[in-house]
């Protein structure tokens, strides 16, 4: 009967811990299979056909179809610099540089990664059709009131992401160290609540 | 082993000394409080095998991690896959990049470009592919069923206004290749790991002024069977 007794409690263990942390890692990565700059998380080997288990299981689960790094690099942003949850009914503020490659965007998206309906059909801005200020930088403001400039609509209050979409083309441009990273990715202050 | 676990408790058990108490308050409390449940948990693996069991949970939950992660892109319902498998075997489809009425696509499509899609099945024979290329950033990408991005070709590589590729399992390689040679065409030939998977042709609508025309030409884009 002890011997039962211990057997069970050491499959549930096993089973609770095996799963959770599998699960776990899955979800949210791990050094193995994410890189995060501040708010930015990106899988460095998506759509890899060489990719973790990790990551392959991740991009199952979500059913996203990314091209590999060998030509894109995906970013998401699910909090802001302060780490707070990003919310469709905050006003937030996108800084950034005009990023030297041959397209890059910047899209918003509810948590389940579909495009936030809005009246206006303003969904993302790419690097031609968004608006510099003087000095080279730009400036997006996420908002579900009007806004001037650059402004993406939101509506409702649910959880919401950004995502920075580089396609590089195997250019010579290759991020190779974090403080390039740092330096290449726009930050996400929140304005209002 | 039990007399190994015996004389490690023996070391670390704090001195029974009178300068006991100025010793144990000198010290930090969490090295206090580390020292006192290691020697608890200790005693605790010494006494009836407990360690055998210990033993056995970290290599089931092992176990168990590792077919987690190894299992869910063969069972996800939701996979990329999955999601379009009401789409025709080897024929182009256009992927809505919208969600209308809680109608689900694929997640986060770009909504400034175009998405055609064409699952494919080259067991039967190899499939060919037309399109037009409006732009550089045009690209067409092939995947697995796992979702795994085994090939990708952007306008600004193919330096062609119109895209011919064929599809082509390790079968059928060979004879394929000596088609297309003696055929001289612009072909692009590409190897597919299996006999299923899924194309995805990405069109950016570099400006409004563009979006007709790169609709249209997304749209009289096609995939069949040779």
């Amino acid at each position: 009967m002890k011997l039962l007794f211990r057997l069970f409690v050491s499959l549930s263990l096993a089973l609770v811990v095996g799963v959770g942390s599998a699960w776990y890692m899955i979800n949210s990565g791990s050094a193995l299979s994410k890189r995060s700059f501040g708010p930015w998380k990106t899988w460095f080997s998506a759509g890899d056909p060489q990719a973790d288990p990790y990551t392959r299981a991740h991009f199952s689960r979500s059913g996203a179809l990314p091209i590999t790094a060998t030509s894109a690099y995906y970013f998401t942003a699910k909090t802001d610099d302060n780490n707070n949850k990003l919310t469709a009914d905050c006003e937030y503020l996108i800084t950034g540089s005009a990023l030297n490659y041959p397209w890059w965007h910047i899209s918003v998206y509810d948590i389940d990664g579909q495009i936030i309906a809005n009246q206006a059909q303003r969904y993302a801005y790419h690097k031609d059709n968004i608006f510099f200020k003087e000095d080279g930088t730009f400036d997006i403001r996420l908002s579900p009131t009007a806004r001037p400039g650059n402004w993406i609509p939101t509506s409702g209050s649910e959880a919401m992401q950004i995502v920075l979409r580089i396609f590089h083309g195997k250019s010579a441009n290759y991020i190779d160290s974090e403080e390039n990273y740092l330096n290449l990715l726009p930050t996400i202050s929140r304005i209002d609540c | 082993m039990k007399q190994n676990l015996s004389e490690l408790l023996y070391k670390i058990q704090p001195a029974k000394t009178e300068s006991h108490q100025s010793v144990r308050s000198s010290e930090s409390s969490y090295w206090y409080i580390v020292r006192k449940y290691s020697s608890k948990f200790l005693k605790w693996l010494a006494k009836d095998d407990n360690w055998k069991w210990v033993i056995v949970t970290v290599t089931l939950t092992g176990i168990f991690h590792i077919l987690t992660v190894l299992s869910v892109p063969y069972s996800v319902p939701k996979s990329g896959w999955a999601r379009l498998n009401d789409l025709p075997i080897n024929q182009m489809a256009q992927l809505k990049t919208f969600s209308k009425d809680g109608e689900k696509t694929l997640p986060r499509l770009a909504p400034d470009f175009r998405y055609a899609a064409c699952r494919y099945n080259v067991s039967t024979g190899p499939l060919a592919l037309e399109a037009d290329v409006p732009n550089n950033l045009f690209s067409i990408a092939a995947y697995d069923r796992l979702g795994q991005n085994f090939y990708v070709l952007f306008g600004s590589a193919l330096q062609r206004a119109k895209l011919n590729v064929i599809l082509v399992n390790t079968k059928d390689l060979s004879e394929m290749q000596a088609i297309v040679t003696e055929s001289a065409d612009d072909v692009v030939l590409v190897e597919v790991p299996e006999n299923e998977g899924i194309i995805i042709l990405r069109a950016p609508i570099l400006s409004s002024a563009y979006e007709n025309r790169v609709e249209t030409l997304l749209t009289s884009a096609r995939c069949y069977t040779k």
